[in-house]
């Protein structure tokens, strides 16, 4: 079972991260894609928190005796999730300027030849 | 006028080295075009260079030796050479065995050419953990692709059309070191490989880029490189590899 204070500081925490990608959003500093996991995790946390006969649930179909723990559970499973994701999309963007550059580079040397000869 | 083999030198801060290396090749194999990948040097190896009437490709970071030698792929691509040659830009090679693999790829037709140090008796010293790793490596290699090869870190390396435009593609050339892992794609792809002896000398001047801890994490790095290779095969292996 949840407790009325654990419940309070995961709501206020959650609210916190909110305000802070809205804020991230709202500066240009995060893209409305790259926000979309955030939000997403955010809503199901604060959801459960303002729902927690969910989480009450879910542990008792789990067989897990301490409800937080399947919270914390959930929110370690997203992150590592998230992780890959980011991970995966850093090697792309990796490979993405390893073939921009290697054009860039030939294409100078393309125009630098053409100078050459005129 | 544009011959048909085209010497690709990556180099990185070589500003010690360089210039003797272009010297050199010169004077031994004048039937060969030269171009120098400068992996964003941040020394005079592109004015030494361009000094000596070398085309030269500067990238503006330093990306890695694997990054290099692929736009070395791309620019033979553009200009349609029959084979390029890797070689080194620290002068451990040597240019009198260029003409030993420019031979093997035209006549032999061979895909891929190693220059190995490890087939004739040579002077070339390296250190029990180099010869330990190179161990580890061969024996991988022979385990899954059933191909015997003594020098599988070998920079030295003929490659042939065929050889070098599957290299230019994404995806297809390690950022860092291609060796054992790309050695077992390109064997298990049906790429004829061959290696002969050649002679290298130590490094006189630099730093070498296998230094410090970098070894370790390289091991740990083509150890998981070879893993996905052969399990790509496994999975892959109606499609070729």
């Amino acid at each position: 079972m949840l407790t009325l204070s654990l419940r309070l500081f995961i709501f206020i925490i959650g609210s916190l991260f909110t305000f802070i990608i809205m804020y991230f959003l709202l500066k240009k500093r995060i893209s409305e894609r790259n926000s979309i996991p955030y939000v997403l995790g955010l809503s199901i946390i604060i959801t459960l928190i303002i729902f927690p006969d969910i989480l009450d649930f879910l542990s008792y179909k789990l067989g897990i005796d301490y409800p937080p723990a399947l919270l914390f559970l959930f929110a370690i499973l997203y992150l590592f999730i998230l992780n890959i994701y980011q991970t995966i999309q850093l090697s792309i963007f990796n490979e993405q300027i390893r073939e921009l550059s290697q054009h860039m580079v030939l294409n100078k040397n393309s125009y630098k030849q053409d100078d050459a000869n005129e | 006028m544009k011959k048909d083999t085209l010497i690709i030198i990556p180099v990185y801060n070589e500003e010690d080295n360089i210039g003797s290396v272009i010297d050199e090749i010169n004077e031994k194999e004048p039937t060969v075009d030269i171009i120098v990948i400068n992996d964003g040097s941040i020394d005079n190896t592109e004015k030494i260079v361009l000094s000596k009437g070398i085309n030269i490709l500067s990238l503006p970071f330093n990306f890695g030796y694997g990054n290099a030698l692929q736009l070395g792929f791309k620019y033979a691509l553009q200009n349609n050479y029959n084979n390029v040659i890797q070689f080194d830009g620290d002068g451990q090679h040597n240019p009198a065995d260029i003409s030993k693999i420019k031979k093997t790829l035209d006549f032999n037709k061979y895909d891929i050419v190693i220059g190995s140090r490890f087939i004739n008796k040579s002077d070339f010293k390296i250190s029990l953990s180099k010869k330990m790793a190179l161990y580890f490596l061969k024996s991988l290699i022979y385990l899954f692709s059933n191909y015997k090869i003594n020098d599988p870190t070998s920079g030295l390396q003929g490659l042939s059309k065929k050889t070098y435009s599957y290299y230019s593609k994404p995806w297809n050339y390690p950022n860092d070191y291609p060796d054992a892992d790309v050695l077992i794609k390109m064997l298990k792809l049906g790429f004829t490989t061959i290696e002969i002896p050649v002679n290298m000398r130590s490094r006189s001047k630099g730093q070498s880029m296998h230094s410090g801890l970098k070894p370790f994490i390289y091991m740990l790095k083509i150890t998981l490189s070879i893993l996905v290779v052969v399990l790509n095969c496994f999975f892959n292996r109606r499609r070729g590899c």
